[in-house]
């Protein structure tokens, strides 16, 4: 359920901002003013009619236009192939390219772009790109123009160029709808912001008469810190997390004050820097600590380095500059390998694709990165019995159901699987334990089941980094919380300072208003 | 001549290279057609009771057994030369949809070729059944000949040089069995010529007939220069141009001195061929021997299209009379009859007259030979005068054709 | 169906299929007397003939089909095997021709020019074919791991040098033994020493030698590796999930190069036990279409060491058999035809997991009222 009882008014030639965090409904509701998805209940109504929009085919024939956040371009091909295509001018039954050229070039230049209709699109930039896709629409006949976190990939300087687009656009008569969650750069462009959290409107104002802190407040909710941001089911109530962390039976609530931490530095690390996947700086200056018994949380809208700093924390990502030293080691030559050797064990977010091989059976699985060592293997030998027998006793200890170990992990449920990793990497006794989402997809039970395991693990004297973009489980398990956005840490939470209107504001990027 | 290793080997390499995919394509393809065009590629049906039964019931026929290599039947060539002289020359059989039936005599007199035409009336059918084993592997070559001898073959043939060894140790194994290597001598495992009281083996003096074609291509060579086109370069093939070096010399030693000869160190690659002869053509060479497998045929395409373009230019064939494949542009062929020796073979075995021991056929047992010219060039009577004036010194043993270089060396041009 | 079922049954039906399919199409383009026929005696020659031995004949009559259906069964085995441990981690060896003919070359020149005892040539003779593989399949290795090459184009590519280097130029050029005596031609090296012969194992008439018993310790040795060692552990789960294996410290450019050297090293062997135990030399031709049998092999044996091993032996039979057909007058290529058909059915398998998992729902949909 990702929109319930959403409204939306877009008024004919003004830039609407529609704000909200990560799964506040932001997306799904483009999604259906684009004829994607089909709403189960409720109207939309376009010039006063309603109208039932079956598909994107739809929508074009409406006028409706939508720049998707992963570009659907055809990289060799030109720009003017890219725009016509689907519709390309045609002389004698052949592909009339010069007119296809022309009419491309006519519309770049009415709606004030630089766009040569003969290059091919892989040779542009990102930004170059994205207006290809946005003459791709208007060509179309795009009156109401969507775009999907337009500027998640663009540099500064991209981002302020599409600005002027999108004010250039508006003035020549089009509307055109922003989603966001950068606040700032909303406030800077648009006419009217429009405010989600759990997939409701919950606000509309003018750009000119809010401010940052004001529409972050909105968006995560006055005096609800059980407020829905992604992942866990949570049941009902601000005491949601509480109950069921007693569930389980190990709870330490947040009432277990943490004072300063006193166990020795597992991790100190300096202005860490790494790029991310598509090349672009992820970790732009990464500057953390974390002790021996504590639990130290990662707060973040996805995508602002949480995954890369938990990747260079377990060798899985090289360092692009800073320096640190891990537990005992230097962290600028980390391996996967070496990361193991140390002690620092890995609950990644991909569980499918980093933590398990799903074909092999759950206790292949056990023994995976510990294959190695007794009890698992004898010289260079697996050692079926050992194996076994540790394997019975982690599924016993773990309650993982059904406790049999020659089954293969992948006709396990994700909560059973979840469980098989996190009683792996505990079992292993880690020094620092990197966990990323641990609870994402989980039911509550298995979700508890994790959290009490986690406070053991600190109990134990393990370092516990944890990077959540679940904002109640951050809260309710650390005890100390950094704040990522764009890749530097905006905030520095210890336990007794833990503000979450504050916290919330910092995640999305805005400046502290007192403090 | 015969190029069993590099030629078809190599060329059932081809299928079988390109990815398991088209294997997959091949075998669904092959089950399609399976039934109708396969057929026509099979073995002959054993001698089974039904079969005998319905023959006139004279004496039980005698089983001969061939085993032919991994080029397999239909290879316009050798394969097919000896499969000729035992099937429709010794069995007076022809094979059909997977069955023999009887040939018309008409038929088998047509298959012999011009230079055996005296031989011809002394072809008749002998009582005895052919029993044709094709390879697929170098390694079934010894299986398909243990194999025939267990079915109760009299005579058993390997065909090729290949097959040597093979028929080594399967003669070994099988003292009471007989057998025929084509193209080889028996080798001991030092390269040493051995023999066998149970095998008879045949080789050719390609350079008889190679001489004679030369002699030729000296007459018709209008530039006085001549090619010749080998594959690889092995003593058989060296016969080859050996023996046309010496022809040429003898009737046109300007031309002699200018031949030109190349050797493609492929059996296997129409394309390489065809270069190696553009080339030559392009140097000015009028006339073209070749002795090179599937090269040979790209010889011929590319004489075929100089002519085309309006040169005057002719290729000599090569193994069998190869005139069919370009009327126009085949000067003649050097033939190399396997055949004749596979049914010289099967002849004595019937008459209780086949011994062991090494058979060099030449121009004079009629293992090699010229084949018909059939086109027409000025002079055309004289020069053949001339050629069969030489043949004739040959038969009579007044000319010693030289097969090795070194022998070339000391090659005496006799007069004319 | 217990997995061990659900993995075997696939082959097993998708073979009798084929068998089925290629008996019917003999049937039908000739009659179904010859079609039963033309199977037994590919029986008879697969197996040898019992019924005419257990009356008395001779022994040979067993012995030898079952040699050459063992020296058959052991090329497909270890090239199978070649293709099979790639596989394991996600590598497609398309190239064991050219590292069995690697492997039959330095075979042959170590069992020509090498002077040793038996008990020292054979071994050396060996391990210098399975070197000679390695090398080759490195290369392709190689080229994917440091310039992410696919596997499938080099080793197609490097298939191709190797015929061109070793059957079209080095054992017809610089390698050639030479005949004494101008009026013989050899293509293909020296004889091999007698000491470097793999013994035969079933008296001189059969020629089924050591190489069978080599190739089904390899199988053996190659899943004992894959099941019961560390290194077979990590190599299995680099193949599957390649980023997990990473995380989990395993080196993983270590594990696909190894298990890509090794598959060349077994598809190296394969040369050997042909150029040591029946040729006794590099003939002048040897293609190796073995190499893309292992491919068919591999994968009617699902991709198991002793699945290889066990669909090898049933081709080697059916192939070393089939020859037999010709006597009826049936083409050569039905062996092949049979395989073909197989690895096509095998290729469906997941239909063939559909048909019988709605069988078995089937079932329990009937047996449920009842309960």
């Amino acid at each position: 359920m990702s929109l319930e009882d959403a409204s939306l008014d877009i008024v004919p030639g003004e830039l609407l901002a529609v704000v909200g965090e990560n799964g506040a409904g932001k997306s799904s509701l483009m999604n259906v003013l684009y004829g994607l998805y089909h709403p189960d209940a409720g109207t939309f109504l376009m010039d006063g009619k309603p109208v039932r929009l079956k598909s994107p085919r739809d929508a074009i024939a409406r006028g409706i236009g939508m720049v998707h956040q992963h570009f659907m371009l055809v990289p060799t091909l030109t720009v003017a192939e890219n725009v016509v295509l689907g519709r390309e001018p045609t002389k004698r039954g052949l592909l009339d390219l010069d007119r296809a050229c022309d009419e491309v070039a006519a519309t770049a230049k009415r709606f004030g772009f630089q766009l040569d209709p003969r290059a091919r699109v892989d040779t542009l930039t990102v930004g170059s790109q994205q207006k290809v896709e946005i003459v791709k629409a208007l060509h179309r006949g795009a009156q109401v123009l969507i775009l999907d976190e337009p500027t998640a990939v663009l540099t500064p300087q991209e981002s302020d160029e599409l600005a002027q687009v999108m004010r250039g656009l508006v003035q020549q008569g089009r509307t055109v709808v922003l989603i966001s969650h950068k606040l700032k750069e909303v406030l800077g462009v648009a006419d009217r912001v429009a405010v989600m959290r759990r997939g409701r409107t919950v606000a509309e104002v003018r750009a000119s008469e809010t401010t940052v802190s004001a529409l972050a407040s909105l968006m995560v909710g006055e005096g609800s810190r059980g407020a829905a941001l992604t992942g866990v089911p949570v049941t009902a109530g601000p005491s949601g997390s509480d109950t069921v962390a007693a569930g389980a039976g190990t709870a330490s609530t947040r009432s277990d004050e943490g004072t300063a931490p006193s166990g020795p530095i597992v991790l100190d690390a300096k202005d860490l820097r790494a790029k991310g996947d598509n090349g672009r700086p992820a970790l732009q200056g990464v500057s953390l600590t974390v002790h021996a018994g504590e639990i130290v949380g990662i707060a973040g809208v996805d995508g602002n380095g949480q995954r890369e700093l938990a990747e260079v924390l377990t060798g899985l990502r090289a360092l692009d500059g800073g320096e640190g030293t891990l537990l005992g080691g230097p962290l600028a030559d980390l391996t996967p390998a070496r990361a193991k050797a140390r002690g620092v064990g890995h609950v990644p977010e991909d569980r499918l694709a980093r933590a398990v091989v799903k074909a092999m059976s759950v206790e292949e699985n056990v023994a995976l990165g510990r294959h190695r060592q007794p009890p698992f293997a004898r010289g260079p030998w697996v050692d079926f019995k050992g194996r076994r027998e540790r394997t019975n006793q982690l599924l016993t200890t773990y309650d993982v159901r059904p406790p049999d170990p020659t089954m293969a992990l992948q006709a396990m449920s994700g909560g059973n699987q979840q469980k098989v990793v996190v009683a792996r990497e505990l079992d292993a006794d880690p020094k620092l334990l990197v966990v990323v989402q641990p609870t994402r997809g989980l039911d509550i039970g298995a979700v508890a089941q994790v959290h009490a395991r986690l406070r053991e693990a600190k109990a134990r004297g393990a370092g516990v980094v944890m990077v959540s973009l679940d904002l109640e489980e951050v809260l309710a398990l650390s005890d100390r919380v950094y704040v990522l956005y764009e890749g530097r840490v905006t905030g520095h939470f210890p336990r007794k300072d833990l503000d979450e209107r504050e916290l919330g504001r910092r995640m999305l990027g805005a400046e502290s208003d007192h403090g | 001549m015969h190029f069993p290793g590099k030629g078809k080997a190599a060329l059932h390499l081809v299928d079988s290279q390109p990815m398991m995919l088209r294997r997959l394509h091949v075998f669904a393809l092959a089950a399609l057609l399976c039934a109708c065009s396969k057929k026509t590629e099979e073995a002959p049906k054993a001698p089974s009771p039904s079969a005998t039964a319905t023959k006139p019931p004279e004496a039980k026929p005698t089983v001969v057994g061939l085993v032919i290599d991994v080029g397999g039947r239909g290879d316009h060539s050798f394969n097919d030369a000896s499969l000729r002289g035992l099937e429709l020359w010794a069995a007076g059989k022809k094979y059909e949809g997977g069955k023999y039936v009887d040939a018309p005599a008409g038929e088998v007199r047509q298959s012999i070729s011009s230079d055996l035409a005296a031989l011809a009336p002394e072809v008749k059918p002998l009582p005895i059944q052919p029993l044709v084993l094709q390879s697929k592997a170098q390694e079934d070559y010894a299986p398909n000949l243990q194999l025939l001898v267990e079915q109760g073959a009299k005579l058993t043939i390997g065909n090729g040089y290949l097959l040597a060894n093979a028929v080594r140790d399967v003669a070994t194994e099988n003292p009471e069995a007989r057998f025929l290597l084509i193209d080889s001598q028996l080798m001991d495992a030092q390269g040493k010529a051995k023999s066998l009281p149970n095998v008879r083996t045949v080789l050719f003096k390609e350079q008889e007939g190679s001489f004679l074609v030369g002699a030729l291509a000296g007459l018709v060579t209008k530039t006085n220069k001549v090619g010749f086109v080998g594959g690889i370069e092995v003593p058989l093939i060296k016969r080859f141009d050996v023996g046309y070096r010496a022809g040429v010399r003898t009737t046109n030693a300007k031309a002699a001195d200018a031949l030109m000869a190349v050797y493609t160190g492929s059996f296997n690659s129409v394309s390489a061929g065809k270069e190696v002869a553009q080339d030559l053509i392009a140097k000015g060479a009028d006339v073209i021997f070749h002795a090179a497998g599937t090269d040979g045929l790209g010889v011929i395409q590319a004489v075929k299209e100089a002519r085309a373009a309006g040169k005057t230019v002719f290729a000599i064939g090569v193994d069998s009379d190869q005139s069919h494949l370009a009327p126009d542009a085949i000067l003649t062929s050097m033939v190399k009859h396997s055949d004749l020796a596979v049914y010289q073979a099967a002849k004595d075995l019937v008459d209780g007259k086949l011994t062991a021991g090494e058979q060099v056929l030449g121009l004079k047992e009629n293992g090699v030979g010229m084949a018909d010219v059939r086109v027409d060039f000025p002079g055309k009577a004289e020069a053949l005068q001339k050629v069969e004036a030489l043949r004739q010194q040959i038969l009579a043993g007044k000319l010693t054709v030289p097969g090795t270089a070194s022998e070339l060396s000391s090659f005496q041009v006799a007069a004319p | 169906m217990g997995e061990r079922t659900r993995q075997v049954l696939p082959s097993v039906l998708s073979v009798l299929l084929a068998l089925a399919v290629c008996w019917l199409t003999i049937a039908l383009t000739r009659d179904a007397d010859t079609a039963t026929k033309a199977y037994l005696q590919m029986l008879w020659g697969g197996v040898g003939n019992w019924p005419a031995y257990l009356e008395g004949g001779n022994a040979n009559s067993v012995l030898r089909p079952l040699g050459e259906s063992a020296m058959k069964a052991a090329l497909l085995t270890l090239t199978g095997l070649s293709v099979a441990v790639a596989f394991k981690v996600g590598l497609f060896n398309i190239g064991a021709q050219g590292q069995m003919i690697w492997g039959a070359l330095a075979a042959a020149l170590v069992g020509a020019h090498v002077s040793l005892p038996a008990v020292l040539h054979v071994p050396l003779a060996l391990l210098a074919a399975a070197a000679a593989g390695a090398v080759w399949s490195s290369i392709a290795g190689l080229l994917k791991l440091k310039r992410g090459v696919h596997e499938v184009i080099s080793t197609i590519m490097l298939n191709w040098v190797a015929v061109s280097l070793v059957d079209n130029w080095l054992v017809i050029g610089p390698l050639r033994a030479v005949a004494q005596g101008h009026q013989s031609s050899i293509t293909g090296t020296a004889e091999i020493l007698s000491t470097a012969q793999l013994p035969r194992l079933l008296g001189d008439s059969s020629r089924l030698n050591l190489g069978f018993p080599l190739a089904l310790v390899a199988a053996l040795a190659v899943w004992v590796w894959l099941g019961r060692t560390r290194s077979g552990y990590e190599t299995r789960a680099v193949g599957l999930t390649p980023e997990a294996a990473r995380a989990a410290g395993i080196p993983t450019l270590w594990r696909a190069g190894g298990a890509m050297a090794l598959a060349g090293a077994l598809a190296g062997l394969a040369g050997a036990v042909l150029v040591l135990g029946t040729e006794g030399r590099y003939p002048g031709t040897l293609g190796a279409p073995y190499g893309f049998d292992g491919i068919a092999i591999a994968l009617i044996g699902n991709n198991h060491p002793l699945g290889a091993a066990v669909s090898a032996a049933v081709f080697g039979i059916l192939r070393a058999g089939g020859t037999r057909m010709q006597l009826l007058g049936v083409h050569k290529s039905f062996p092949e035809l049979i395989q073909g058909f197989a690895l096509l059915f095998v290729a469906g398998r997941m239909v063939w997991l559909a048909l019988l998992n709605r069988r078995r729902a089937q079932r329990a949909a009937v047996e449920v009222p009842r309960a």
